[in-house]
C-alpha cells in the first residue's frame, strides 16, 4: 500500500514537471540582488501583474515562477527600502528565461514612488508571507531606540505575542512560551545561549544582519525541534563591488563591520564587537568588575555561476568576568566566562529551472566555565551539535510545489560541576534524525494550501520516533483581505535549565524526562488599509504536553548516581525538573506603516497562559511569569525633515544632513508575581534559638508563600526615545545619536523585598520595592563608509 | 486625513509621556492571611525532649509583639507518641522528662492549638538518625585568620546529611574583622545593622555515604569567620526533614523576588520543624 503511494505521488510529480516544459508553456526564474553591493535580496517580491503570478525570493535571493505562456509579460519586483523595478519581458521557448534583477536603494519612500504602477500591493506581499510570521532588516533594528546598545531580541520584543519578563534580559517569550521553545540561528546554525552580560543584551551584532525572520507560530516543515517559534538571522554576505564599513561608539562598546569584494566572483564581510569598561571605568573605580564581551562574525560568499553559490560562515562570541573581591589583591575572588561558536558552510545549486537544491553542513557550540576557588565551586558546561542539512525545493507548476529535505543531527553535552557537597559529571551524546516534506497545492486563484510532514528519530537513552502534521491555508477574501489558517505538531527533544547570573544549561530527553508537544491553531486576518497601511489580526491558541521547568528544590529531591569515596557524584536528570501540561490562547492586532517618511507601527495583544504542573502550586493550575494579559506597543521611526516638508506641503528634497527621531512606547499588564500569604519565625539552626531578637534582618524570619502567581504587580509602562543626526560627507556618512531609555523615569517595579526589624520586641515587616531601570541615557556615533 | 494623523501623533506622543512617568504603589493586603501552627521542634539523640516551641505565622502588613509568637499554652496541646509534654515558662516551649530520644527510633508529634478562634491541628514524624559521624578533631587550634579551618569527620548517618554551625563566642564591632579578604570598606553602622548575619554562619553537606573508611573534609573558610575570636561548631547528623526543612524553607524566595513552595513536613495546619539530629561540638579559635 506505502509503495503504490509512493509511486503515486512520484507519477503526479513527473507529470506536472513534463507539462511545465511542453507547449506554450514556460519557467521564469532567476536572482534578485541589491544593484549597489551586490547581495542578494531575501522575500523580494517578484510578479507578473498582467496574469497576476508571482512569487518570493528565497534565502539565496532566487525565485521561480513556473507555468507563464509564452509571450510578452510586464514582470514587477519590489523590496522595502528600494526602487520598484519593472521590465517588459518576453518568453520564448528558445530565449533564456533567467532573468537577474538588480534593485537600487531608496532611502526616502514617497508616497509617489510607493503607488506606482512598478509597486506590488501591500495585500500582495502579505499573501506571498507565512502567518505568525514577522521579518526585519538591519535599519530597522537600529533605528529603533536601544538601552546603550542596538539589541536584535529587544527590538522584537516590541513586536505583537512577544514579551520581556524584566528591563534586564533579552530573553524572547513568544505568545506565552519561555525562551528554550525558540530555535534561534545564524545562517543555519543553532545558536543556544544568545545572551551577552548575564541577559542584558544578546549576541546578535546589528550591523552584519541582512535580515532577521520571526515565526511566532503554524511554522512549516522545514522547521522544528522547538515548540514555540523559530528565529531566523541571515548575515549580510558583503559587498561585492566595493569596500565599505561601518564604525559604531557608544559607551559601552565599539563595534565594525566591513565588507569587500573578492574578486569579482565573491564577496567577505565581517565584524567585530568588544566593549571597553574593564579597560576605562573598571581601572580607576574599584567597585566596577573587570567584565567585557565581545562578539565577532565572519562570512565569505562565492558565486560558483548562476546556478551554484557558495557560502561559508563563522560566528563567535565570549563573555568574560574576573571578580575580585579586593582589587587591591591579586588573588582572591571568581572567574567566569561562556561564549558560542558556529559556523556553517553552504552550497545551494540549481537543479534545472524548477528545481533548487540546499545543502549544508553547521556546527555549533556553547561553552562556559566558571571557578570560585576560595569556595572549591567550579563548573564547567558544554553543549555542541554537528549537522547536515538538505532541502529541495521543486516548482512543479503554477499550482503546485513541493519542498522536502532532510536533517541529521549529532549532538553532545557535557556537566562537571565540582563544589563542597559533591560533584556532577555528565557527559552524554545524542542523535537526531529529521526528515521532512510539504506540498503546495494552490486550487483556486485566491487560495494555497501547504500541507506538510515532519519526521522525528531522537536517539537517547531510548529512541523517540515523532511526527509532526503540519497545515496552512491562505485565502484571498476580497481586494484588499487575506484570510489565512494553520495548524501544527511540535515536538521538542531539549530542555533548559535557567539560572540567575548564571548561563543556562541544556539537557536532552532521557529515561526520567519525555519529550515536550504542542499544538498550534491559528486564524489570521490581513487588511490592505491603504497604499502604505496595513492592518493584521491573528487569533492563537496553543497547548502543551510534558513541559519541565526546573526544579528549585532539585538539590533536596535529587539523588547521587555514585559515590567517590563518600562524596555523592550526580550524573542523573531525576528530580531535576517539574513535569506540566499548559496552554496559552490570544488575539494580536498589528498596525503597520513600512515606508515614508513615519514608519513603524502600532500593536495590542491580549492573551493568557495557564501552567498545571504536578509539583508546583499543589497541583492546581496557575499562570506563569511570562503571562502578559493586556500588552500595547508603539513604534514610530520619523524622517524628521521629510516629516515636516511633508506635513507643510513643501516638495521634498535631498539633503546631506538630517535628523531621524525613533519612538517606543510599551504599555504591559503587570508580571504575576507569588507574594507570602504568612511570615513566621523558626531558627535556621536548633543552637540559634539563644540569638536576642532585634535588629534588622533577623536569620529566623521566613516567609510562607501563598498561591502560586495569584499577585500582579503594576503595570509596566516605558517610552523611549532615540535621536539622530545623519551628516553625508563625500563617500561617507556620520551619525552621532542619543538614546533615551525610559524617558518617564518611570520606576517600573521589578520585585518585591520583604523587610524585617525588631525593636522593644515589637516586630515590624514592611514591603519595599526594587525598581527597573530608570532613565538611561546614553551616546554614540556611527560611521558609515 | 492629514489633520487626524497629526491629532493623532500629538496626542499620542502627549499620552504616552504623560502616564510613562511615575512611581507605582504596591498594595499586598489583598492576600488572604491563613492561620498556621508553627513548630519548631528537635530531638536529639540520648538526650531528653527540650525545646520544642509551638507558634503562631502572622500576617505581613502590621507589626507584631514577639511574645505574642508563642501560643497561649493554656489552650494548646503537644504530644509526642501520644505522651503529652509540659510547657517551661522560662523558655516558653515544651520538654519531657519522660522521654529519652533513641537512635534509629521514629517519634510522632501532635499539636493542637487555637489561633484567632480556629482551632488547627499538625502532626509531623521524624526518625532519628541510626547513627550520626566521628569528629577527628573536637579542638582543631588556633588560627590566623584566612586560613582554612580543618573540619574533618568520618560520616556514619544514613541519612548523609549534615549541618554546620558556626558561631564566634564574642561578636561586636570591637573583634570585627575590618581587614577582611570580601570588602573592606564596609562601614560600622552597616555591620551593627547585619551582624545577626556576620555572626551566625552555616553550612552543609548532604547525601553522603556513610562510611567507615573515608573522611570528609569540609574546611571552614574565610567567609565564615568575620570576627577575631572563639568559636563554636556544632555540627548536625540530621533526619530527611532536618535536611528538607533547612534547604528549602529558607530559602523560597529567590533573588529576582519570587517565591517557590518549600517542602512540606507538617501535616494539617502546620509550617516549620520537626526533626532530629546527632550531634557535637568543635571548638577553635581565629586571630
Amino acid at each position: 500500500m506505502k509503495k503504490i503511494g509512493l509511486v503515486s505521488i512520484i507519477t503526479l510529480l513527473l507529470t506536472f514537471y513534463c507539462a511545465a516544459q511542453s507547449g506554450n508553456i514556460r519557467t521564469i526564474n532567476g536572482f534578485v540582488y541589491d544593484a549597489k553591493t551586490g547581495e542578494a535580496l531575501i522575500g523580494a517580491n517578484v510578479y507578473l501583474k498582467d496574469i497576476n503570478q508571482g512569487t518570493s525570493t528565497n534565502i539565496s535571493g532566487y525565485f521561480v515562477i513556473p507555468d507563464v505562456l509564452n509571450g510578452s509579460h510586464s514582470l514587477t519586483c519590489s523590496y522595502m527600502g528600494y526602487k520598484p523595478w519593472s521590465q517588459k519581458i518576453n518568453v520564448s521557448a528558445k530565449g533564456e528565461n533567467t532573468i537577474v534583477i538588480k534593485l537600487t536603494p531608496q532611502s526616502v519612500q514617497t508616497k509617489e514612488v510607493i503607488v506606482s504602477a512598478d509597486s506590488i500591493r501591500i495585500i500582495d506581499r502579505l499573501y506571498e508571507r507565512p502567518i505568525s510570521k514577522l521579518e526585519l532588516n538591519s535599519t530597522q533594528i537600529n533605528q529603533l531606540p536601544r538601552i546603550i546598545e542596538a539589541d536584535l531580541l529587544r527590538t522584537l520584543q516590541t513586536l505583537p505575542g512577544i514579551t520581556a519578563l524584566s528591563d534586564f534580559s533579552s530573553a524572547l517569550y513568544v505568545r506565552g512560551g519561555t525562551p528554550d521553545q525558540n530555535l534561534y540561528m545564524i545562517d543555519g546554525a543553532d545558536v543556544y545561549n544568545p545572551e551577552h552580560a548575564f541577559g542584558i543584551f544578546s549576541t546578535f551584532n546589528t550591523y552584519a544582519i541582512k535580515k532577521v525572520e520571526i515565526s511566532k507560530g503554524g511554522f512549516g516543515a522545514e522547521y522544528g525541534g522547538r515548540l514555540s517559534s523559530v528565529l531566523d538571522v541571515t548575515n549580510i554576505d558583503g559587498n561585492r563591488n566595493e569596500f565599505t564599513g561601518v564604525v559604531n561608539i557608544s559607551l559601552l562598546s565599539a563595534s565594525t563591520t566591513l565588507q569587500a569584494p573578492i574578486g569579482d566572483f565573491g564577496s567577505l564581510s565581517g565584524s567585530l564587537r568588544r566593549t571597553y569598561l574593564d579597560q576605562t571605568y573598571a581601572k580607576w573605580n574599584k567597585n566596577i568588575p573587570a567584565y567585557y564581551f565581545y562578539d565577532g562574525n565572519l562570512k565569505a560568499f562565492f558565486d560558483l555561476g548562476l546556478k551554484d553559490k557558495l557560502t561559508l560562515s563563522y560566528f563567535g562570541s565570549s563573555d568574560n568576568l574576573d571578580f575580585k573581591f579586593n582589587k587591591q589583591k591579586s588573588s582572591d575572588g571568581f572567574f567566569y566566562d561562556w561564549g558560542n561558536k558556529t559556523a556553517s558552510a553552504n552550497w545551494k545549486h540549481i537543479l534545472g529551472n524548477t528545481m533548487f537544491l540546499n545543502l549544508s553542513t553547521t556546527y555549533s557550540a556553547f561553552e562556559s566555565n566558571f571557578d570560585f576557588a576560595l569556595a572549591n565551586v567550579k563548573e564547567r558546561n558544554k553543549i555542541y551539535d554537528l549537522s547536515f542539512k538538505g532541502g529541495v525545493e521543486y516548482y512543479a507548476s503554477k499550482d503546485f510545489s513541493t519542498k522536502f529535505g532532510f536533517e541529521q543531527k549529532f549532538l553532545g553535552g557535557m556537566l562537571l560541576q565540582i563544589f563542597q557537597q559533591g560533584k556532577a559529571d555528565v557527559s552524554k551524546q545524542r542523535r537526531h534524525t529529521m526528515l521532512y516534506g510539504s506540498l503546495s497545492y494552490h486550487p483556486l486563484d485566491k487560495l494555497i494550501i501547504d500541507a506538510g510532514l515532519r519526521a522525528n528519530y531522537f536517539f537517547s537513552d531510548k529512541t523517540y520516533v515523532d511526527y509532526e502534521p503540519r497545515f496552512s491555508a491562505k485565502y484571498r477574501l476580497g481586494e484588499t483581505y487575506n484570510l489565512k489558517v494553520a495548524a501544527g505538531k511540535y515536538y521538542q527533544y531539549l530542555n533548559r535549565i535557567p539560572r540567575l547570573f548564571f548561563t543556562s544549561i541544556w539537557t536532552a530527553v532521557d529515561e526520567n524526562v519525555r519529550e515536550s508537544s504542542s499544538t498550534h491553531y491559528i486564524v489570521g486576518l490581513q487588511k490592505e488599509v491603504s497604499e502604505i497601511y496595513s492592518f493584521e489580526a491573528e487569533l492563537y491558541y496553543k497547548n502543551y504536553y510534558n513541559l519541565y521547568a526546573y526544579n528549585q528544590l532539585s538539590f533536596v529531591d535529587v539523588e547521587p548516581s555514585s559515590y567517590e569515596g563518600a562524596t555523592p557524584v550526580y550524573t542523573s536528570s531525576k528530580g531535576l525538573f517539574n513535569r506540566g501540561d499548559g496552554r496559552s490562547f490570544g488575539i494580536e492586532m498589528m498596525f503597520k506603516r513600512d515606508v515614508g517618511p513615519i514608519s513603524g507601527w502600532v500593536s495590542y495583544s491580549l492573551s493568557r497562559t495557564e501552567y498545571v504542573y504536578d509539583q508546583i502550586n499543589k497541583g492546581n493550575k496557575f499562570v506563569p511569569r511570562q503571562d502578559r494579559s493586556s500588552v500595547f506597543n508603539a513604534v514610530m521611526n520619523f524622517d524628521w525633515n521629510e516629516f515636516w516638508d511633508q506635513f507643510l506641503d513643501r516638495n521634498y528634497k535631498e539633503r546631506t544632513s538630517k535628523w531621524l527621531i525613533g519612538v517606543s512606547f510599551v504599555y504591559s499588564t503587570g508580571q504575576p508575581i507569588t507574594v507570602p500569604a504568612s511570615s513566621y519565625y523558626v531558627n535556621t539552626l536548633p543552637d540559634w534559638k539563644d540569638f536576642n531578637l532585634s535588629g534588622e534582618g533577623l536569620p529566623g524570619y521566613n516567609l510562607y508563600p501563598s498561591e502560586i502567581n495569584k499577585y500582579r504587580l503594576p503595570a509596566y509602562i516605558r517610552l523611549d526615545l532615540s535621536i539622530s543626526y545623519e551628516i553625508s560627507y563625500s563617500g561617507w556618512k556620520l551619525t552621532p545619536y542619543l538614546q533615551v531609555f525610559n524617558l518617564g523615569n518611570r520606576k517600573n517595579i521589578w520585585f518585591i523585598d520583604y523587610a524585617n526589624k525588631v525593636e522593644n520586641n515589637i516586630l515590624y515587616q514592611t514591603v519595599e520595592k526594587t525598581n527597573m531601570l530608570p532613565l538611561l541615557p546614553s551616546i554614540g556615533v556611527t560611521a558609515t563608509f | 486625513m492629514k489633520n487626524f494623523i497629526k491629532v493623532l501623533l500629538i496626542g499620542f506622543v502627549s499620552l504616552s509621556g504623560l502616564i510613562s512617568c511615575g512611581d507605582p504603589k504596591i498594595d499586598i493586603t489583598s492576600v488572604a492571611y491563613e492561620p498556621k501552627i508553627v513548630v519548631e521542634g528537635y530531638l536529639f539523640a540520648d538526650e531528653p525532649v527540650r525545646g520544642i516551641r509551638v507558634m503562631r505565622n502572622f500576617a505581613l502588613n502590621q507589626p507584631i509583639d514577639t511574645l505574642s509568637f508563642i501560643l497561649d499554652p493554656t489552650i494548646t496541646t503537644v504530644k509526642i507518641n501520644g505522651d503529652s509534654l509540659l510547657f517551661d515558662i522560662k523558655t516558653y516551649s515544651y520538654y519531657s522528662n519522660n522521654i529519652i530520644v533513641s537512635k534509629g527510633s521514629p517519634y510522632t508529634l501532635e499539636v493542637w492549638g487555637t489561633i484567632d478562634g480556629k482551632e488547627l491541628y499538625t502532626t509531623a514524624v521524624t526518625t532519628v538518625p541510626a547513627d550520626g559521624f566521628e569528629l577527628i578533631k573536637k579542638h582543631p587550634g588556633k588560627f590566623k585568620y584566612g586560613t582554612p579551618i580543618p573540619m574533618d569527620f568520618i560520616p556514619l548517618s544514613p541519612a548523609g546529611f549534615y549541618a554546620f554551625s558556626i558561631r564566634p563566642d564574642s561578636a561586636s564591632l570591637s573583634n570585627f574583622i575590618f581587614d577582611n579578604e570580601f570588602n573592606q570598606d564596609m562601614k560600622p553602622e552597616e555591620i551593627q545593622k547585619n551582624l545577626g548575619e556576620f555572626r551566625l554562619r552555616a553550612n552543609v553537606v548532604f547525601n553522603i555515604k556513610p562510611n567507615l573508611q573515608d573522611t570528609i573534609k569540609q574546611p571552614i573558610e574565610s567567609y565564615n569567620t568575620w570576627f577575631r575570636s572563639t568559636y563554636k561548631t556544632i555540627i548536625y547528623a540530621g533526619d530527611v526533614n532536618f535536611k528538607e526543612y533547612l534547604l528549602s524553607a529558607p530559602n523560597v524566595k529567590e533573588f529576582d523576588g519570587n517565591f517557590h513552595e518549600p517542602k512540606i513536613i507538617l501535616k494539617g495546619d502546620g509550617i516549620g520543624v520537626f526533626a532530629s539530629a546527632i550531634r557535637d561540638t568543635a571548638y577553635f579559635e581565629v586571630y
